[in-house]
């Protein structure tokens, strides 16, 4: 299947931190063909299986996504809504947002309109408290439908652009996810000594607890932790990298001479890799998984994309699939006996 | 009876690393009445019931028996004492305080005039009645701690006030749960917690031990029916809320949907709770080893943190039903 195929299906399948149940069974019917066992989970994390007699490696990249949750039905059916996960008040203004009540709700995110503001008012940026979800539907109505807790999805069209950009909700981090998918197609064809695990992990967006639990399953001798981060715009160049290739931190959490392996596969293979400084945690599910069970050396790919955290998170196809090709590469060339050398 | 239960340990001194003292009390109440008892490294009280079915879930169900308070710091030359926070103490409830030591040493928390802005912590001290430091240093030593001296009052027809509220009310609950279950499908694994407020310390290891195949923790939450309260929140004698989410966990989907099955089958008026802020024991069975379905029933609070934690004993009573159906379930 086409990259761009299996991304426009898995972003369309909701997956909000914790309630990752729909999204991971569709990745684990993709996932499937590609690999010898994969199973989901009891807390929905997607754990897929290619065998090797060498050592056990993990990839990860997370499945599920931001979103919004009810907190009050008011009077007259509008709801008032909570975050899962980091979703910033200020691109919720106009956003077209899904309510899975009793049933599949569309909704509209409102707000007082500019005209009624007062002068100090339009001065601000609207607040979450000053927003809240139309479903166009009676008071009675919604109250019979929608309950505290139930979840807000925040939608968008998936956008192709030109250049092979995309732009769409939820790039991170299913694009991460297909980069997972891009390497099971491409080892299909490849030898590999390693014992592969290629897992979708839950719930990151409240601090990488996939990654710790997945991990702790799987007990893996090397982690390989796949993430977004921020590729540059005109007005934000530092900590930010050119959005056409994939980024590899170095810092504390990072393993050094693990990631000089995946320097040194990126080289011969010819693929663009770009350097991230990174000197304390990563916020990513590499500061989990390296610290599961005894310890578990781990490095963090990093897709760039710009917009995170909005329903046009941008990024690059063809990064992308450069990802997969290293990640393949790189699981291709993990020796028995690395877990040796790594210390040296 | 449950109210008994409750007043009986709301009493035992106990703060964070402390709880020896609670997990006495509730060892005399389930002695004989529970299938092993035990006690961990870290001073949690470990409960097993067994369950009858053939297929029997292990259920953990956690009850933490810390409460917030003060340590020590340093003893002044004029006999005050200045302390730190031992869990998340609030300055606004602390000013006036009457507070005590293991040693039954009693104090008056006070703060000193501040010239700027609000008081912190460092503006606080004890006074507990030593002329200088010699004799305050024999009453107290530097590291001991002191809690909101226990003093529990009834308000209203229903409602109790008093300091270790949370989560003392949730150690009844678990109690009198262990006490009156008979011959339930799955086996109950109690577990009396210790350094919740200080970061779910005990729970992360008690459920790392137990490796249970369901968890459930007990706690209270806000309640948000008091003046000018800005977030939506649950109401105190409204029942007991299942939670949806707070800022350490999602609660697993399974486990929430268990609560609601037996909330119905018990005919009990169960109330849906986000909150905004805090976290719960469940948090730490939920991620613990590769992962376990885990939920949290709250008890409404109003005022948690403060020397009157106020609770609604309806609301008691009607989550002690939920919690013997959810454990036949």
């Amino acid at each position: 299947m086409e990259l761009e195929q299996f991304l426009r299906e898995v972003i369309a399948q909701p997956g909000l931190t914790g309630h990752e149940g729909p999204v991971a069974r569709l990745i684990a019917d993709k996932f499937r063909p590609l690999c010898d066992e994969v199973y989901i989970t009891s807390t929905n994390s997607v754990i897929a299986r290619k065998k090797g007699n060498g050592p056990k490696v993990m990839f990860a990249a997370h499945l599920d996504e931001i979103g919004l949750m009810v907190t009050k039905v008011e009077k007259d059916g509008s709801l008032r809504m909570g975050s899962v996960g980091g979703v910033d008040p200020r691109i919720l203004p106009g956003m077209r947002v899904t309510v899975l009540g009793k049933e599949t709700l569309l909704g509209v995110v409102g707000a007082k309109a500019p005209h009624l503001l007062t002068e100090k008012e339009r001065e601000q940026n609207y607040q979450r408290d000053d927003l809240y979800v139309d479903l166009g539907l009676p008071a009675d109505k919604v109250q019979s439908l929608v309950q505290i807790g139930d979840l807000i999805q925040l939608e968008n069209r998936f956008v192709e652009l030109k250049n092979r950009r995309y732009a769409t909700k939820t790039a991170d981090d299913r694009a991460c996810v297909a980069i997972l998918y891009r390497a099971m197609q491409l080892l299909a064809n490849m030898r590999h000594e390693a014992d592969l695990y290629f897992v979708a992990t839950c719930q990151e967006e409240i601090g990488s607890w996939g990654a710790k639990m997945a991990g702790f399953e799987v007990d893996p001798d090397f982690g390989v932790a796949l993430d977004v981060c921020h590729a540059a715009t005109p007005d934000a160049t530092q900590f930010t990298h050119e959005v056409t290739s994939l980024v590899a931190s170095m810092g504390p959490y990072i393993h050094p001479v693990l990631r000089q392996k995946l320097s040194d596969v990126a080289k011969e293979q010819n693929i663009v890799l770009q350097t991230a400084v990174v000197p304390r945690s990563t916020s990513t599910d590499a500061d989990d998984l390296g610290v599961v069970r005894g310890g578990v050396p781990t490095i963090l790919l990093e897709l760039p994309l710009k917009y995170m955290h909005t329903t046009v998170e941008l990024f690059d196809m063809h990064a992308l699939q450069e990802g997969g090709r290293l990640l393949a590469n790189f699981a291709a060339a993990v020796q028995p006996g690395w877990e040796d050398e790594l210390w040296i | 009876m449950l109210k008994n239960t409750l007043k009986t340990l709301l009493e035992p001194w106990g703060p964070s690393g402390n709880e020896h003292n609670v997990a006495d009390v509730i060892k005399t109440l389930l002695t004989g009445h529970v299938d092993s008892l035990r006690t961990d490294a870290l001073g949690n009280l470990i409960v097993e019931k067994y369950g009858t079915d053939d297929n029997a879930k292990r259920i953990m169900l956690s009850a933490h028996m810390d409460h917030i308070g003060f340590v020590v710091t340093a003893i002044e030359k004029e006999g005050f004492l200045r302390v730190t926070n031992v869990g998340g103490i609030s300055m606004d409830y602390s000013r006036g305080r009457h507070v005590v030591f293991e040693n039954s040493v009693d104090g008056v928390l006070f703060c000193q005039p501040v010239k700027e802005g609000k008081p912190t912590l460092a503006d606080f001290y004890v006074d507990i009645g030593a002329k200088d430091k010699e004799e305050a240093e024999s009453m107290v030593q530097l590291g001991d701690m002191c809690v909101y001296a226990p003093d529990v009052f009834s308000i209203g027809k229903h409602r109790i006030s008093g300091p270790a509220m949370d989560d003392r009310c949730a150690c009844a609950l678990l109690v009198e749960l262990l006490l009156y279950t008979e011959n339930q499908k799955n086996t109950i694994v109690g577990v009396f917690s210790t350094q919740e407020e200080v970061g779910l310390r005990g729970a992360t290891v008690a459920a790392y031990g137990i490796a249970p195949d369901i968890g459930l923790a007990l706690d209270v939450t806000g309640a948000g029916d008091i003046p000018e309260e800005k977030y939506p929140a649950v109401i105190l004698g409204e029942g007991p809320a299942v939670k949806i989410m707070d800022r350490s966990m999602i609660a697993s989907p399974l486990v929430r949907d268990m609560l609601f099955e037996a909330a119905e089958q018990a005919e009990v008026k169960v109330q849906r709770e986000v909150l905004p802020y805090g976290g719960t024991d469940g948090a730490a069975i939920q991620h613990s080893r590769a992962g376990v379905p885990t939920g949290t029933l709250s008890i409404p609070c109003r005022y948690v943190h403060s020397s009157c934690e106020t609770i609604d004993m309806r609301d008691m009573e009607d989550a002690l039903k939920v919690l013997l159906t959810f454990v036949d379930l």
